[in-house]
């Protein structure tokens, strides 16, 4: 569904992704890790079309991104930057609708079928409660089920996240992690998530990306990483396997 | 929902400028009837057709430009605190103001306001120039660049006020704090057509300035060409604002307050908030200056003073009811 | 028609309507009944020629002669259109000095006409009169040429004066005003050699000070002066004016005159 090829992109001169490549298939849950500073949020973007490539190429469904209507492209593919913030605090409605913004003409405005999609979004994410509340009332966790669920409701077929988990307590973050993967399993639908934690990633995604310095250092299934060798090499730390999770090794 | 959001304010505040432009020719510092003037009596057909009304107008189209202008700078660069003369445009305009006065051109007519309108144009281009890099304008690079050049501004115009001669002094001051003096009908008309054109093209990108509230990254995954809008934006916004500035003078508050509290009545959606703070700024503006016509019997003061006199209390008010 | 005739014609044709398009509406000599003055020292040559009982209005400042406090009041810088046009007035009179930018087109919107007089010098005064007298159709022609020329002196020692309108800062009378043309012909020395109303630095005050300071009596005030003189570590001659006749260049800039002269004369006997 998603080609990547030999996609590089470089802020002024510092390189944040080189001559990556990787395919992307329906309904796939994929962690993109690595430490700060290997390009995992520079290469959503270039997923999400924020950025262009420096060089290489990205396709979607056999077709070039620049070949691609941006409202089009929108309709398909779902971006959630890190720490959303709207300037000015608005209902969950509100926000959740203006989703729907791809699929209108310039001067139209969101009707009832949008509003529809709107509330059946935040349905999915388990927040229909929170529809007339204001953002500014809410906790974090409630904050980041509402912009997934503006995300949503375009209906795309494939959602980038940078970071949906950071400043996430536990708790929320099992919530959210269990969320995401409801939501691949129910509507075939393809999530691409930043995130930094090995263990949530491994214990839910269907695949893991590790990225180092701009490139894929690994590109396999969960139990390829769940090894010390594997985390010693990838990210110099001594690690042990407990119970399925990866701990620091005791000195 | 949606579009039948803002038929209702919408006609709501239409109606409430009606009524503020009928009071304000209503009333002056002299006493003429509306049946004298139907009926052709010339003092009061001159003081209510050829004096009040064109000023009750004018005090409209340029409180509708200020805040137009506003909710737009406050959307394009995100900031709450954002007020039609952040990018340099209140000095820009003041700054071309003081320097006629201080060469002593400021006795020819109309050459005050065609260099302040210059001179906020010319601003906010240089202002955006400075910011602009690789392609690219940050929002807080604007802001530090406006903030820069206003302080450059104030000094000049400090200079030229110490410069000037002491006879145009006051008429400089009195256009630095806002004034509707001698407002005609060929004043309204100009800034008529300034403020069609620009709200034509305000509204029709308003569906893409909605989306840049959410975020300049969020916007472009959404398919809208960011760059291009925060121009046209910046551009139509800051002519309009120079246009209000050349006639009126640097009216404050407008711009800055009517957008927040369009936000506190109604919707936060720019599509929304962008007619009704027009209309809002139009109705702020004429019943400002009707106050400053009739406060004292002797003088005029600065409209300027009766925005905020107005406009804060009732913001203050609206502030603690909300949630 | 014959060749010439339709040339004839066609000039002439083409003359009328270049002058029906081109020339100023020229201002009918209506009679003028009803005047408003828009200045101080326009209000008092209003009055000079005969005219005084036909002001109907005045600005705010206007309080010489005496009848002229009972007059409507219309306001300072920007004065009240409404106002005006409520008076009829069938002429507006207003200092070039002081008229606001906006003001003819304000007025020329309503339909009024505007006399703008220039008063920035000395010879402005009696040709200022001269032309509102004749605009106005007043009965009386004054002119204070020869009062003035009674002010002139020539003296042997030329005291260096300054004329302070205001003190902090200090903005002072130069040359080319009308104050600098009273210093000329009382015999007197403009201590400040840049045109118009400029400022004037404590520094150049305290390194060439003069041997006179002249102040307006009712806008500064003695306690300031000092303070300033102190500030600049000068002694010099401080002198207070009366500021009717020492602001106002209209028909009693003579008494200003005169005052100029005891003062000047007193100096040259004290040194």
């Amino acid at each position: 569904m998603l080609d990547v090829r030999g996609v590089s992109y470089a802020y002024d001169d510092v390189a944040a992704v080189r001559d990556l490549s990787a395919t992307f298939q329906r309904t796939q849950l994929v962690a993109l890790t690595g430490p700060n500073g290997s390009g995992k949020s520079t290469l959503l973007k270039l997923l999400a079309r924020v950025l262009a490539p420096d060089s290489g190429s990205i396709a979607f469904e056999d077709r070039k991104l620049a070949e691609w209507p941006p409202k089009e492209y929108a309709r398909r593919v779902g971006y959630l930057p890190q720490d959303p913030d709207p300037t000015f605090p608005m209902r969950a409605l509100e926000v959740v609708v203006s989703g729907r913004a791809p699929f209108l003409g310039r001067f139209e405005w969101e009707g009832e079928s949008d509003y529809e999609e709107a509330r059946r979004a935040l349905a999915l994410v388990d927040a229909a409660d929170l529809t007339d509340r204001y953002l500014d009332e809410m906790s974090g966790g409630e904050r980041k089920r509402v912009f997934l669920a503006r995300v949503l409701a375009a209906r795309p077929k494939l959602i980038l996240l940078d970071e949906p988990l950071a400043s996430l307590d536990v708790s929320h973050v099992q919530q959210f992690s269990t969320l995401l993967r409801d939501i691949v399993d129910r509507t075939e639908i393809t999530v691409i998530y930043a995130t930094h934690d090995l263990n949530w990633a491994a214990a839910y995604a269907d695949r893991i990306l590790v990225m180092q310095r701009g490139s894929l250092a690994l590109d396999a299934a969960p139990p390829a990483l769940m090894r010390p060798d594997v985390v010693r090499e990838l990210f110099g730390f001594e690690a042990q396997v407990v119970g399925g999770w990866l701990v620091p090794a005791r000195p | 929902m949606g579009k039948s959001a803002l038929i209702r304010p919408l006609l709501l505040l239409a109606a409430a400028l009606i009524i503020a432009l009928a009071i304000a020719s209503t009333f002056g510092t002299t006493a003429v009837s509306w049946r004298d003037a139907w009926a052709g009596e010339p003092t009061a057909r001159t003081v209510i057709f050829d004096l009040r009304l064109p000023r009750a107008l004018l005090a409209a189209l340029v409180g509708a430009s200020l805040a137009a202008a506003g909710v737009t700078f406050q959307t394009l660069l995100r900031n709450p605190l954002a007020d039609p003369f952040i990018l340099g445009v209140s000095g820009g305009a003041a700054c071309g103001a003081a320097v006629t006065t201080a060469f002593g051109w400021a006795r020819i007519p109309g050459v005050v306001s065609l260099v302040a309108f210059l001179g906020a144009c010319g601003a906010t281009a240089a202002v955006f120039i400075l910011a602009r890099r690789r392609e690219y304008t940050d929002p807080t690079r604007l802001l530090l660049s406006g903030l820069v050049l206003n302080a450059l501004f104030s000094a000049i115009i400090l200079i030229a006020f110490a410069l000037s001669p002491a006879g145009d002094l006051t008429a400089a001051l009195r256009w630095m704090m806002g004034t509707l003096f001698g407002a005609t009908w060929s004043d309204v008309v100009l800034l008529l057509l300034f403020l069609i054109a620009a709200m034509i093209v305000l509204v029709f990108i308003a569906g893409d300035l909605r989306m840049l509230a959410f975020g300049e990254d969020d916007a472009r995954s959404r398919g809208v060409d960011v760059e291009r809008v925060k121009l046209i934006g910046f551009v139509a916004s800051s002519i309009v604002t120079g246009a209000a500035v050349a006639v009126s003078g640097i009216i404050g508050f407008v711009g800055l307050l009517i957008p927040h509290l369009m936000r506190l009545i109604w919707r936060r959606d720019y599509r929304v908030l962008l007619p009704l703070s027009a209309l809002g700024g139009a109705i702020l503006l004429v019943l400002a200056d009707l106050a400053s016509r009739v406060a004292l019997p002797a003088a005029e003061l600065p409209v300027g003073a009766f925005t905020a006199i107005l406009g804060v209390p009732f913001f203050l008010s609206l502030l603690r009811r909300s949630r | 028609m014959n060749i010439k005739r339709r040339f004839i014609v066609h000039r002439s044709s083409f003359i009328v309507l270049l002058a029906i398009c081109c020339a100023e509406p020229a201002s009918p000599p209506i009679a003028v009944h009803r005047i408003v003055t828009l200045a101080p020292n326009v209000t008092e040559m209003t009055y000079a020629v005969g005219c005084g009982p036909r002001i109907v209005g005045t600005d705010n400042f206007s309080d010489y002669p005496e009848a002229v406090k009972r007059r409507t009041k219309v306001g300072g810088v920007e004065p009240d259109i409404e106002k005006i046009v409520a008076l009829h007035p069938d002429l507006v009179i207003a200092s070039a000095s002081n008229a606001h930018p906006n003001l003819r087109r304000a007025l020329a919107a309503v339909r009024l006409p505007l006399l703008v007089i220039p008063t920035d010098r000395l010879a402005d005064i009696s040709r200022g009169m001269a032309i509102i007298a004749q605009r106005a159709g007043c009965p009386t022609i004054v002119t204070i040429t020869t009062a003035l020329e009674r002010q002139r002196r020539k003296r042997s020692r030329s005291p260096a004066v300054i004329f302070a309108v205001w003190t902090s800062p200090l903005y002072v009378a130069g040359r080319g005003t009308f104050v600098d043309d009273l210093f000329s012909l009382t015999g007197a020395r403009n201590a400040v050699a840049t045109t118009g109303w400029p400022q004037y630095s404590l520094e150049s005050f305290a390194a060439h000070p003069p041997d006179l300071l002249l102040y307006p009596n009712r806008s500064v005030s003695r306690g300031v002066v000092e303070d300033l003189l102190r500030r600049a570590k000068v002694h010099v001659e401080a002198v207070a004016v009366d500021e009717n006749v020492f602001t106002r260049p209209g028909p009693r800039v003579t008494l200003a005159a005169a005052e100029l002269n005891r003062i000047l004369d007193q100096w040259e006997k004290a040194h």
